[in-house]
């Protein structure tokens, strides 16, 4: 049976193409965000949870 | 602030917390009415009499009310209740606009209210998690266009520059629960409350599992990860563990979660290649799971006297480590021999209700903990009933799975266990029922600890909203505009990330891109090939009564407890027979694989008995089969089946590919009477048995034996090779 339904869906090389894909990404993704140049970003980006919009009337 | 923000002359606004304290009010409401629904159908698997013979209240219609419930009234308001509060702090701004805010919240009331007049009366597609028919689906889509509007129409009108991690998360979100719910909802309408998906069989199954795996990627994880980074952060009052880490966790949970559909759909009739692919992908998603829930813990350090002290952080950090527990348990479950023991038995409930009540319920009552005191600007009331909160429902989660567990894996190797001859050594399925029906006890008080918590809670909520100022102002704020144009002195610090972060649009279609590469490799070659069934295979569709038959079986929810897939493995090909071949579904819309197996496999249950054996069986289940926890439906045995929509369902069906003619069209209706004359004459040939041609019962009959009944099909097969031998673990 496994035969029969492979000779109907011929692609088995499908998952080797993601898993390529995936990686290529993803190793991509890993040099970019250990970039040097990313660090002050990431040092603002992550206190934003933590500011409030200032109240309105109270001083800068 | 950066220099080009002062620039900017500053903003005067307010939030919209109105809209905030609606959904979590909603949010609280359904969840018990989820919650409580939930342990009636537990209720009603330890004893079956607990349905009261009442049609509405059986397990087969009450399951799909309680997991649309818990999914999308309680997790779908917690989550918009989260992110309406949330992005507006993100993006110091207002929400867009006060009366599409308004429309979504009263719009997804609408639709929740519908699901519950529906689903009790057995109108459903019985696609699991996407059962409501297609009126409700338009609603859904218009409601789910309304929330997307307002969610980016906030982020074009945000004060900040910086797009925050969690506001990612939510565009995940948006833009994927959009693409799942419009593909996998393309049907046919019969009339105004059925309708027919253009997918079936192989197909069906995989759209409905891409569809289903991301409900749980898209709906219970990805918005619950945005609000962990923004509320976790926010009550420990400490930055993120891992800026870096998120953005890595948030681009390979996207683009991997996707693929990992077909591991609901192991040793099926589904190919092989799209197995392995949703296995190995499901396997590779414990490690983004665990890099943020390791993100999430990590940023509590050194304040682990607050998860002690503070109800919030108590039930993030566990809800935290159920996220992770959940997340190991998936892709371990994912593996194809796991499966093979786990795959529709109570191990997998106990899987999803981890994920379910430990992950989505702790996340959602930690962020209440923090939302109505802070909305209604006043202190929690009461820390003491916090706790008992917690310690209840824990114990109540704890009990669950624990019980579910041993449930699945006892029932899961009786299943499988087979003797020195090569015999099972529980030939009668309802042996290992007996033997787990005790546990069905302790599920129940498990269940009922948590809901006990959960109204606690309540009580605890109530009392804080009583505490709150009187007249209280509306609080304004103030924020430089956000310039559109990207600042210059950004241009070289720029890695392309940067630029992204701010530009939305991009941002969403990169997003996109990643989910409809994954879904179209997945899902396009099975959609593509229409002949998936060997050329000289004859598959003869349903005749028109067991057709009808086919959609009562839907209506009452028996897919809720029997599967149709006799899996690839020894263990199913001796009790069940022949392993499913893709063919014998091919005209299922929709395909009836299920997912669970409370009763037996039925793939093959056609003329395994005769006519009077399922007249008595369901009747009364007990008089055949003793100790079955099958419902009674004698209802079936009063209501007539509706033989002149047959033609309307049959031209359906033709449109969608069944190979009827017209003439078979036109007179489906007579046809139908007939066969139900035929079987009803030999009902009452052997017995006092008299009337019943015009009755829902005749046409279940006529369906179940016909299952796994193709004669020409089989002659085919059996002719063009012997069946392999089943694949031995
Ligand atoms: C609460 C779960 C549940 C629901 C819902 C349910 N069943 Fe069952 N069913 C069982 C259990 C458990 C058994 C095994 C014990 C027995 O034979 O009654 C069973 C057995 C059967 C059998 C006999 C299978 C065999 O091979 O012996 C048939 C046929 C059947 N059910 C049909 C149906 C139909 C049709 C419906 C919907 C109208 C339905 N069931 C709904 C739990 C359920």
């Amino acid at each position: 049976m496994k035969q029969e339904i492979l000779t109907q869906f011929p692609w088995p090389w499908l998952p080797t193409l993601a898993l390529v894909i995936f990686f290529v990404f993803f190793i991509g993704l890993l040099i970019n965000v250990s970039m040097r140049s990313r660090r002050p970003i990431f040092d603002a980006a992550e206190t934003l949870p933590l500011q409030e919009a200032q109240k309105f009337g109270e001083k800068l | 602030m950066s220099k080009t923000e002062l620039h900017q002359p500053m903003e005067t606004f307010a939030y919209d917390d109105e809209i905030v304290k609606q959904f979590s009010l909603a949010t609280i409401i359904w969840g018990g009415v989820a919650f409580l629904v939930g342990i009636i159908c537990a209720l009603q698997l330890a004893d079956w009499h607990l349905n009261f013979g009442l049609s509405w209240l059986t397990f087969g219609r009450l399951r799909p009310l309680h997991t649309n419930a818990a999914i999308f009234a309680f997790g779908g308001n917690a989550i918009f209740a989260g992110i309406y509060y949330s992005t507006q702090r993100l993006c110091k701004a207002r929400l867009f606009n006060d009366t599409l805010s308004k429309i979504h919240f009263w719009g997804w009331q609408l639709i929740i209210v519908s699901a519950a007049l529906t689903l009790p009366f057995g109108i459903t597609q019985g696609k699991e998690y996407a059962e409501l028919e297609w009126p409700i689906d338009i609603a859904i889509t218009l409601i789910w266009v309304v929330f997307a509007i307002n969610f980016f129409g906030t982020l074009w009108r945000r004060r900040e520059k910086h797009m925050y991690v969690a506001l990612w998360f939510y565009i995940a979100t948006i833009v994927t629960v959009a693409v799942l719910h419009i593909v996998n909802s393309v049907e046919v309408p019969v009339s105004w409350y059925q309708s027919y998906p253009v997918y079936a069989g192989v197909q069906d199954a995989l759209v409905q599992w891409w569809y289903g795996h991301n409900a749980v990627a898209f709906f219970l994880t990805t918005p619950f990860l945005g609000l962990m980074y923004f509320f976790i952060p926010k009550a420990a009052n400490r930055p993120v563990y891992s800026y870096r880490l998120s953005i890595v966790h948030f681009w390979s949970l996207v683009f991997i979660y996707i693929w990992a559909g077909p591991h609901h759909l192991l040793y099926t009739a589904l190919p092989e290649w799209a197995q392995t692919l949703g296995m190995v992908f499901s396997v590779m998603l414990w490690a983004p799971s665990w890099g943020g829930m390791i993100n999430g813990l990590l940023t509590l350090r050194g304040s682990w006297d607050k998860v002690r002290t503070e109800p919030v952080l108590k039930f993030m950090a566990t809800s935290l480590t159920f996220y992770g527990m959940a997340t190991f348990e998936g892709p371990l479950l994912s593996i194809k021999s796991v499966s093979a023991l786990g795959h529709y038995t109570d191990w997998i409930i106990a899987h999803v209700h981890g994920g379910t009540l430990g992950w989505n319920g702790f996340l959602t009552f930690g962020m209440l903990y923090y939302l109505v005191p802070a909305l209604y600007k006043t202190e929690l009331y009461s820390k003491r009933l916090a706790n008992i909160h917690f310690w209840t429902s824990t114990i109540g989660i704890l009990l669950y799975i624990i019980s579910m567990w041993t449930s699945g894996i006892t029932q899961g190797l009786m299943l499988r266990a087979i003797d020195s001859t090569g015999k099972l050594v529980y030939p009668d399925f309802v042996e290992t029922i007996v033997r787990i029906a005790p546990l069905y006890w302790i599920r129940a008080f498990g269940g009922t600890l948590f809901l006990a918590g959960f109204l606690v809670m309540c009580y605890n909520l109530y009392k804080t909203w009583q505490l709150a100022p009187k007249n209280q102002k509306q609080d304004l704020y103030q924020a430089p505009a956000l310039s559109k144009a990207i600042p210059a002195d950004d241009n070289n610090s720029g890695p392309w990330h940067r630029r992204l972060e701010g530009l939305m649009p991009a941002f969403s279609i990169l997003v996109l891109l990643g989910i409809v590469l994954g879904s179209a490799i997945e899902i396009l070659p099975t959609l593509i090939v229409h002949t998936y069934a060997p050329a000289n295979s004859k598959v003869a569709p349903y005749t028109p009564l067991e057709l009808a038959g086919r959609d009562l079986y839907i209506n009452e929810g028996c897919y809720n407890c029997h599967s149709q897939m006799i899996r690839t493995l020894p263990e199913d090909v001796l009790r069940y027979g022949k392993a499913s071949l893709p063919e014998e579904s091919m005209y299922d819309h929709p395909f009836q694989w299920g997912s669970k197996r409370t009763g037996p496999d039925l793939a093959r249950v056609g003329g395994k008995y005769p006519d009077l054996w399922h007249y008595r069986h369901m009747l009364d289940p007990r008089s055949v089969t003793p100790n079955s926890i099958m419902p009674v439906y004698p209802w079936l045995f009063d209501d007539k089946t509706d033989f002149a929509i047959l033609t309307k369902k049959f031209s359906v069906m033709q449109s969608l590919g069944v190979p009827y003619t017209d003439d078979e069209v036109r007179t489906a209706p007579e046809t139908a009477r007939a066969q139900a004359m035929q079987i009803a004459q030999g009902l009452s040939a052997d017995s006092p048995i008299k009337g019943l041609e015009d009755k829902k019962i005749i046409a279940i009959i006529a369906y179940l034996q016909r299952l796994g009944k193709n004669p020409e099909l089989l002659n085919a097969a059996e002719k063009s090779e012997a069946q392999p031998a089943p694949e031995v673990q």
